[in-house]
């Protein structure tokens, strides 16, 4: 009785186990596919929308632009909408005569500092920024952020180790609402909050805070008031047709992935095109003519102790070889031979099966009918192989395009689509790390890594249905 | 075309598959050439001893010394850890492949499992850094970039590889084993771990090999999780830095003795590799 009470829980237990592998596969899975749908991330800014008087700002770009951003537009220093929304276009700027007093104001510029423009465009231009009296047909408005939450430099002030610099947006709706009784309950000091009425009771009063436009509070001498920052979560569609059809942009701060996907297209082409013949034909050799004998033996376990170096040793090999005494520098030529090398092995094993198991009667009655070894290899057997030929190949490509320690000092970090073999083109793999390891956020590392996953996929997917299907005729 | 020149087709054809089937040799020859020749060197002016026993790696100082220790005891503590927490996820999935299941379930853990092990280890590296490294840091303390996060990423990662040479050596143990067992009158779990993983043994300790080989070579998602300082750690949750992350992180600005001071460690590496390989390959041979 207690060794069937023992067994079954046992047997639990490895079920559990087991079940609990694959619900950590899906978590990876499905944690990594809706991050790189869905972004999210916290962003903390020094000022919050307002209203502006007299003027508005209206674009075919993003929601909002802030007070600083706009101060820079209207004196001529922003070219390009890239740093602003990220999309690369060239910015023309068409401001309206008769606004131009409220923006100086607005923006604490001389009337003389901001730039000329060409007339309002008549019909909507892809890449206009618009400043006038309302919104032109077919642009929107954008709201600019043009508040600062002035508090008492009292409440900012440094305490011990502590400090606050910041708050969420709904802590700001509170504050203003006046339901928060005391700075303390926002990790300030324990002074109690007072809605100022005028600059004179926020200087006044030591917990006091104001809602002030950009342009008064930064007339006001250093270090008088001080401001908090407002913390706000965005989020919105991460992986969209715009970041696949983009072209790179400084090392991928702006843009899509275009290119490097063009470019890792290119590397999967090239790996295969080195590894698959040498692959297929170093296992036909194996296969057909070593006859199992000291050479056969000999290079099985070279391919044996291939298969085992990590990926870093055949990255260096690259680098001493094809990179320094060839002098090919960091370029795709380097890198595909690298990782060429490195999933030869599995080409070979493959191919070798796939060869081997073709029958012997095929090969006999080939022979009978006078063809040569040759034509037989060529005509009967690669033919009746070719399934698991082809899943080999397929297998090595899954492999290489998610390799990244044999690429760094090889490939080079190129984002420009590579016309020649010898320049530098990252991957999506080592785009995916090159974004990691500059500290650029992690929302295009997850929209990248969701499109190298289904890249990964569909040809897994591929290997295991031409597998399948060799197992049925 | 005649015969003989057909024939002579055959010959040269054979010449050039002979040559290609020397490609791989060719590449393991060159491979340990170049990284010995470059890695030995470096103990002209390190010696032996001090490269491997001091733990006082410090390439840039006025004067350099170059002692790996602390990184050959992370890469161990990290690669025996993960292999001790993939183990029992690892054998029970084995077992219940090889033994347990069939249909449709069956299918599932196989395709997660090849699934698994196709995901590529930059990816594992972003999920660490987003998910492990702050449950690290939630959970044990310090900031999350670990040692600890790094053996746990490992050891999701190398669990596809036991699990397949696994199941591969467990379902492969005689039949009449199984029914010699069950009447004898022992249970299922009997049957398990005291007939079919002895006889099975040989191709699991193959397994392990063949992880442990997976581990102490990876690079590039312990480099994201494992926080890479070249300092000694007394907890499992301070940072670290294993072999191949010193190599990769130095080998960007390395010049002269410390150019191959990182050979000589991935020479080292690559011993190692070799050493448990070759130890896959004897157990097989034994086995045959």
């Amino acid at each position: 009785m207690n060794r069937k009470t023992s067994d079954k829980a046992m047997i639990l237990a490895i079920h559990i186990c087991t079940w609990l592998t694959v619900i950590l596969l899906v978590l990876i899975l499905g944690y990594v596919a809706f991050r790189g749908i869905w972004k999210r991330s916290i962003v903390e800014d020094d000022m919050v929308p307002g209203t502006t008087s007299g003027f508005a700002v209206a674009g075919n770009f993003g929601k909002e632009i802030s007070w600083s951003d706009l101060r820079r537009v209207a004196r001529g220093r922003v070219p390009s909408w890239r740093s602003l929304t990220g999309n690369n276009l060239a910015l023309s700027l068409c401001i309206d005569d008769s606004v131009r007093p409220a923006l100086a104001k607005a923006l604490g510029l001389k009337a003389s500092e901001i730039v000329t423009t060409e007339a309002l465009p008549i019909h909507p231009q892809k890449g206009s920024m618009v400043i006038a009296s309302s919104a032109p047909k077919g642009f929107h408005l954008l709201s600019v952020k043009n508040m600062v939450l002035a508090v008492n430099p009292a409440v900012a002030a440094l305490r011990g180790n502590q400090q606050l610099g910041a708050v969420d947006k709904e802590t700001l709706e509170k504050l203003l609402a006046g339901s928060i009784g005391s700075w303390g309950e926002i990790g300030g000091p324990d002074t109690p909050v007072v809605k100022a009425d005028g600059l004179d009771s926020l200087l006044a009063n030591e917990g006091a805070f104001l809602m002030m436009e950009a342009a008064a509070f930064t007339s006001m001498p250093e270090g008088s008031v001080s401001f908090l920052k407002v913390r706000e979560a965005t989020s919105g569609p991460n992986l969209t047709m715009s970041f696949l059809m983009e072209d790179t942009i400084e090392s991928g701060k702006y843009g899509g992935i275009r290119t490097i996907l063009l470019n890792t297209i290119i590397f999967i082409l090239l790996v295969a095109l080195v590894s698959a013949p040498l692959g297929i034909a170093s296992a036909v050799y194996l296969e057909e003519y070593s006859k199992r004998g000291k050479a056969y033996q000999v290079v099985s376990a070279a391919i044996d102790i291939l298969n085992g170096i990590p990926s870093i040793i055949f990255g260096l090999f690259g680098m001493l070889v094809f990179v320094e005494k060839f002098h090919w520098s960091f370029c795709l030529a380097s890198g595909t031979l690298t990782v060429s090398l490195m999933v030869l092995p599995t080409i070979v094993r493959t191919s070798q099966d796939a060869i081997h198991s073709v029958s012997r009667a095929l090969r006999e009655g080939s022979l009978a009918l006078g063809a040569t070894r040759v034509e037989t290899i060529w005509k009967v057997v690669l033919p009746a192989a070719k399934r698991g030929i082809v899943t080999g190949m397929i297998l090595a490509i899954g492999r290489a395009v998610g390799e990244t320690a044999a690429l760094i000092y090889t490939v080079g970090s190129g984002a420009a689509l590579a016309t020649s073999p010898m320049m530098p083109a990252r991957t999506l793999a080592m785009h995916i790390y090159l974004t990691i390891t500059e500290g650029q956020g992690l929302d295009k590392a997850f929209a990248t890594a969701l499109v190298l996953m289904v890249l990964v996929f569909v040809f897994d997917f591929a290997a295991n249905r031409l597998a399948a299907g060799r197992e049925h005729t | 075309m005649t015969l003989s020149s057909r024939k002579r087709v055959d010959g040269g054809l054979r010449a050039i598959l002979l040559l290609t089937a020397f490609v791989s040799l060719a590449a393991v020859i060159l491979i340990t050439l170049y990284l010995f020749s470059e890695g030995l060197p470096a103990f002209h002016t390190i010696p032996l001893g001090e490269f491997l026993f001091s733990s006082d790696w410090s390439p840039s100082a006025a004067e350099p010394h170059y002692g790996i220790a602390v990184f050959v005891e992370a890469s161990l503590v990290v690669t025996v850890l993960a292999l001790l927490l993939a183990t029992p996820f690892s054998l029970s999935a084995a077992i219940y492949l090889a033994l347990l299941s069939k249909g449709w379930k069956r299918d599932v853990i196989k395709t997660g499992v090849s699934l698994l092990a196709g995901i590529p280890s930059v990816i594992f590296g972003l999920f660490g850094i987003s998910v492990i490294v702050p449950m690290v840091r939630i959970i044990w303390g310090g900031n999350g970039y670990s040692l600890l996060s790094a053996a746990l990423i490992l050891a999701i990662m190398i669990m596809p590889t036991i699990i397949n040479v696994t199941e591969v050596s467990l379902a492969s143990v005689d039949h009449t084993l199984h029914e010699a067992s069950y009447g004898l009158g022992a249970t299922r779990t009997q049957t398990i771990f005291k007939v079919i993983i002895p006889a099975a043994r040989q191709g699991i300790v193959s397994a392990f090999l063949l992880g442990l080989g997976r581990a102490v070579g990876e690079t590039t998602a312990v480099l994201l999780v494992g926080g890479n300082a070249p300092l000694a750690f007394h907890r499992l949750t301070d940072m670290g830095r294993t072999l191949t992350m010193n190599i990769v992180t130095d080998m960007g600005y390395a010049e002269g003795t410390h150019m191959q001071a990182l050979f000589a460690t991935a020479m080292l590496l690559y011993l190692c590799i070799l050493v448990s390989n070759g130890l896959v390959v004897i157990i097989a041979r034994r086995k045959q």
